[in-house]
């Protein structure tokens, strides 16, 4: 398979890394400050995200999930604002009242995040409806999990857009590979026979691979501008061993990226998902062996993006709890 | 001025929304009902046919679908029909529509209008006599229309379009025939605004829906016996016009409050409880409630009258509170 | 004599059963036409929705069951009560309204549930029958039962996420679950193509691994064919099955839907697949039965809801303190 370019394959490693690093982060902000509410780590799915992220654009809108700060990092918000945001500061995104379950930017097109599984899907498929009304040429993007397809409101939105045609790409991010216990219990042999019975084309990806999720996301989104049809692509992906986090926690420690060229070296209990799924590690490696960069460089940029983080962490920090007055504002729209 | 019944007022809002504002847009069918008035949702299909979808039964996702659309610069009208039929999608109305505009701090908004069609109707049974607006009330987020008149109907109507929020206007379909003039031009009445459908001096009658009706006869039937009943009409009952209804009890200083909706934390429940929290003073008699009992209701058309709280029952409730 | 059906040895050219199974539907046309007429008269409370034209798919069903199967049924359910074996007087009492009724008169033609006959009743939410009919097949599995439990919705209801839900989890439990699909081909006024996406409805079912076939609802000994496979599989403890009968309602939606929607050279061509005009036919060819007596039959099943309707009419409704009975158990 062809590779995207090297400007491209870059720009989608600095979007990963942003990710990867700001989630890390939240950990650590979880592990030093008592602030309500569990986060849903995106660690492992930052190729998916970023690739997604990649294909948007201007106008095109997104409907998540709870694990979302990957995607609203990977759609170019501001860090200290999403920091600020999960723990429920007066900077946040969303002034402190919707948190990590709720994020929203809706200047770059993230709507919001649905914390029910199953309410993402459908939303999307509204905005499609709205984006073809006017006739935008903008489309809608969908993320969910697995799970998702256990609800039979994502049927019923996934016949709707195949009946009325709406532009929506459907990412089903399925963290649930064989062996894991899986979040979907679909009767299904793969979870694309759903949307295929609905007649709506579906690609396969593995989700940890930057390069085949870059064109595989970018291919599907010009299907979907050109043919004004849904596309449904289900990523594959070896879940974190830290998904389902109730104490903040690093199971598989900060990311080295100059491990990527010493996997022998990786250790610990976890070990085998580092050296096989960690998508950070692979696409380091990636980058060095095809000669779009060196270690150098890239060690370079994750310094970049680690300050970054530590001065987003300090933003929010400082940034006070909204005042009580705020509550009861904002319940309706003037 | 022309004549319009309910429905046709209704759907003359609606076209003037249409022709308003490009994003408009509906998703359902039978608008208008499927009893005699059904035709009046012809007019919509002659002149908007291209704008008007027929969805499969699929009530969660269309739901979400006008909300989503909503959220993303659409304008929908999304038809259920049954007013129960939406209980499926809870879930969409309360979590997300109602949510959102809070929850995004005021980024994001949802404006679309749901139409159910609500209460007793001779024969439903337990599964189509739903009356759920006590329960959408009891959320915040929501906003609640209950047209009585063809004249409300149409302005109300306009509004709930304009409006930039979720919008529920629930209407029972018994009303659909009433006849009056309308104007024949666009116009809006604002929500928050509860209307004196008739003044009186010694008791007033709050109500909504098809009870204002039930109320307008029943306080017929009590001038005979001298009793002056004043029916206030609350119109909308997410945002509420508490103060017109004080104005009207600090007159008559007696107060029924009547609504289809259960007893238990039902709408009459909520005009009592503004009143006496804000003008107890005011009452020289205790209010009474009248509202359907607890149970579902029955099919058989005895049973479904002892439950329906309707005109005698709201007579009765007069002649209590004038008692003392 | 007993009015339900009684399942024979299995074969469908069993002469005995292709008889049992045309009286039984003779029977469902006469009460819904007596219904029709009541209605029109003003008789019933609410709005009925009779399955004239739909008798094969609800007595074919049937017929392969036991008398301790259940079924869970849709707001067109009348001839899936009477093929069930409801009593008629006490079926068309509750339809009407009154004390007599099977439910007390609480419940009417949505929501007769008779539960002496396993029939988990009527329903009027879409897709209402689907999970209840599901859960009977879990708590039937939970008790070490075999019973299998049919459940019958419409062409509108293959769009309910509800039913892909069901269809999953009996689907990956192995329920004993028949969903059967009766095709009318609209969802109230809504034809059918224009809501449904996909090539196949039987594919809907096939995703889930579940053995999943279109047959033509008109001919009962077809339908009867493809239930007794399903039963037979799902008693098996091989789990549920998908049956799509394609049908068409002679009616409306609804007494009193004048039916705009229908075309009127289609309304014809199903006309004369009028699954009693088939079963006629067979039995005449078969030898099973001759004219005279399939005539007899028929001013049998007459005679019989015209007693009903008699008997009925005069009924008491009924009484107000009736109202605040079973609310809770």
């Amino acid at each position: 398979m062809t590779k995207p370019s090297h400007t491209e394959r870059l720009e989608l490693f600095r979007r990963m890394l942003h990710m990867r690093r700001f989630e890390e982060m939240v950990i650590r902000l979880a592990q030093s400050h008592e602030y309500t509410g569990r986060q849903h780590l995106h660690i492992g799915h930052e190729a998916t995200g970023a690739a997604v992220a990649m294909a948007m654009r201007d106008g095109d809108k997104i409907h998540t999930t709870h694990r979302n700060h990957g995607y609203v990092i990977a759609c170019g918000a501001d860090p200290g604002r999403a920091f600020a945001e999960i723990m429920g500061r007066r900077d946040g995104l969303n002034g402190g009242k919707g948190g990590s379950w709720h994020l929203c930017d809706a200047t770059r097109g993230f709507q919001s995040t649905s914390a029910m599984v199953g309410g993402s899907i459908a939303l999307a498929a509204g905005a499609a409806f709205a984006l073809k009304l006017a006739k935008s040429g903008n489309i809608s993007f969908a993320h969910f999990g697995d799970g998702t397809l256990d609800e039979g409101v994502a049927y019923e939105a996934l016949n709707i857009a195949s009946i009325y045609e709406l532009p929506v790409l459907f990412v089903c991010e399925n963290n649930s590979k064989a062996g894991q216990r899986p979040s979907s219990m679909l009767a299904a042999a793969r979870l694309q026979d759903v949307p295929a019975a609905l007649q709506i084309h579906c690609e396969l990806v593995d989700g940890a691979d930057s390069d085949a999720a870059q064109i595989v996301f970018q291919n599907a989104a010009d299907r979907v501008r050109t043919t004004g049809r849904p596309v449904f692509v289900e990523a594959t992906l070896e879940r974190w061993p830290g998904s389902h986090q109730v104490k903040a926690d690093f199971p598989t420690g900060v990311t080295d990226i100059s491990l990527a060229l010493n996997l022998d070296k990786v250790e610990g209990k976890h070990a085998d998902w580092i050296k096989r799924s960690d998508p950070l590690l692979r696409a380091t490696r990636a980058l060095i062996e095809d000669g779009v960069s060196d270690l150098v460089g890239l060690l370079e940029l994750d310094a970049k993006v680690n300050k970054l983080m530590e001065e987003s962490r300090s933003f929010a920090e400082a940034s006070p709890f909204p005042d009580v007055s705020v509550a009861f504002t904002g319940v309706f729209a003037s | 001025m022309p004549q319009m019944n309910l429905a046709e007022a209704l759907i003359d809002g609606l076209i003037w929304s249409l022709r308003a504002d490009p994003r408009a847009t509906i998703i359902g069918r039978g608008i208008a009902g499927h009893g005699p008035e059904h035709a009046a949702e012809d007019r919509l299909k002659q002149e908007f046919g291209s704008r008007i979808i027929d969805p499969p039964t699929s009530e969660a996702a269309v739901a979400q679908l006008g909300t989503g659309a909503a959220m993303a610069g659409a304008r929908p009208f999304v038809h259920y029909g049954t007013a129960v039929f939406a209980y499926e999608a809870w879930n969409q109305f309360i979590n997300e529509a109602a949510n959102i505009h809070y929850m995004s701090n005021g980024q994001l908004s949802a404006p679309v209008t749901f139409h159910l069609f609500h209460g007793i109707r001779g024969g439903g049974g337990p599964q189509h006599s739903g009356s759920p607006y006590a329960m959408y009330a009891n959320n915040p987020g929501l906003e609640i229309v209950l047209p009585t008149s063809p004249r409300d109907a149409k302005g109300l109507m306009r509004s709930a379009m304009a409006s930039n929020n979720p919008t529920i206007v629930i209407q029972n379909a018994k009303l659909l025939g009433l006849t009056e003039d309308v104007p024949a031009e666009d116009y809006y009445i604002p929500f928050g605004k509860a209307d004196v459908k008739r003044a009186g001096k010694d008791v007033s009658v709050i109500a909504c829906s098809r009870s204002v009706i039930d109320a307008l006869e029943a306080a017929a039937i009590l001038e005979n016996e001298d009793v002056s009943v004043e029916v206030i009409d609350i119109r909308t009952l997410a945002p509420l016009d508490v103060d017109t209804i004080i104005a009207s009890v600090e007159k008559t200083g007696r107060m029924v409050a009547v609504d289809e909706t259960y007893e238990i934390c039902g709408v009459a429940s909520e005009l009592i409880a503004s009143v006496v929290t804000r003008a107890f003073s005011a009452l020289k008699s205790q209010p009474v409630r009248v509202a359907r009992p607890m149970t579902p209701v029955p099919f058989s058309p005895p049973l479904e009258a002892a439950v329906n709280p309707g005109t005698q029952k709201i007579v009765e409730a007069c002649r209590r509170v004038c008692l003392r | 004599m007993k009015k339900g059906l009684k399942t024979q040895n299995g074969a469908s050219d069993d002469g005995q059963l292709m008889l049992s199974m045309h009286r039984t539907m003779l029977r469902i046309r006469h009460f819904e036409e007596t219904i029709r007429k009541l209605a029109a008269s003003g008789a019933v409370p609410g709005l009925v929705h009779l399955c004239a034209g739909q008798e094969a798919t609800n007595v074919g069903i049937i017929a392969a069951l036991e008398e301790r199967d259940f079924i869970a049924s849709h707001h067109r359910g009348h001839g899936h009560c009477i093929a069930k074996g409801a009593p008629i007087e006490e079926l068309m009492a509750e339809i009407l309204g009154k004390a007599s009724g099977l439910c007390g008169g609480r419940s009417g033609s949505m929501h007769v549930i008779d539960m002496d006959r396993r029939n988990l009743g009527t329903n009027g939410i879409v897709g209402g029958g689907i999970p209840l009919a599901a859960g009977a097949a879990l708590a039937a599995r939970s008790r070490g039962s075999d019973d299998v439990c049919v459940c019958f919705f419409g062409d509108g209801a293959l769009n309910q996420g509800l039913l892909h839900e069901c269809m999953n989890m009996a689907a990956i439990w192995k329920l004993a679950v028949v969903f059967v699909c009766e095709n009318n081909g609209y969802g109230e006024f809504t034809a059918i193509d224009d809501v449904t996406a996909g090539p196949s409805m039987p594919g809907r079912g096939k995703v889930f691994g579940i053995p999943s076939v279109m047959i033509d609802g008109m001919d009962v000994q077809a339908v009867y064919d493809a239930a007794r496979r399903a039963v037979a599989y799902a008693r098996a403890g091989k789990g549920p099955s998908f049956i799509i009968c394609n049908t068409w309602r002679f009616g409306g939606h609804h007494v009193g839907d004048k039916q705009e929607y229908k075309d009127d050279d289609i309304t014809k061509a199903w006309l004369l697949r009028d699954p009693l005009l088939k079963s006629a036919k067979v039995l005449a060819a078969t030898g099973v039965a001759s004219a005279k007596a399939i005539a007899q039959m028929e001013i049998d099943a007459i005679t019989e809801m015209m007693a009903a309707a008699d008997a009925v009419r005069r009924a008491p409704e009924p009484a107000p303190q009736a109202l605040l009975e079973h609310i809770y158990g």
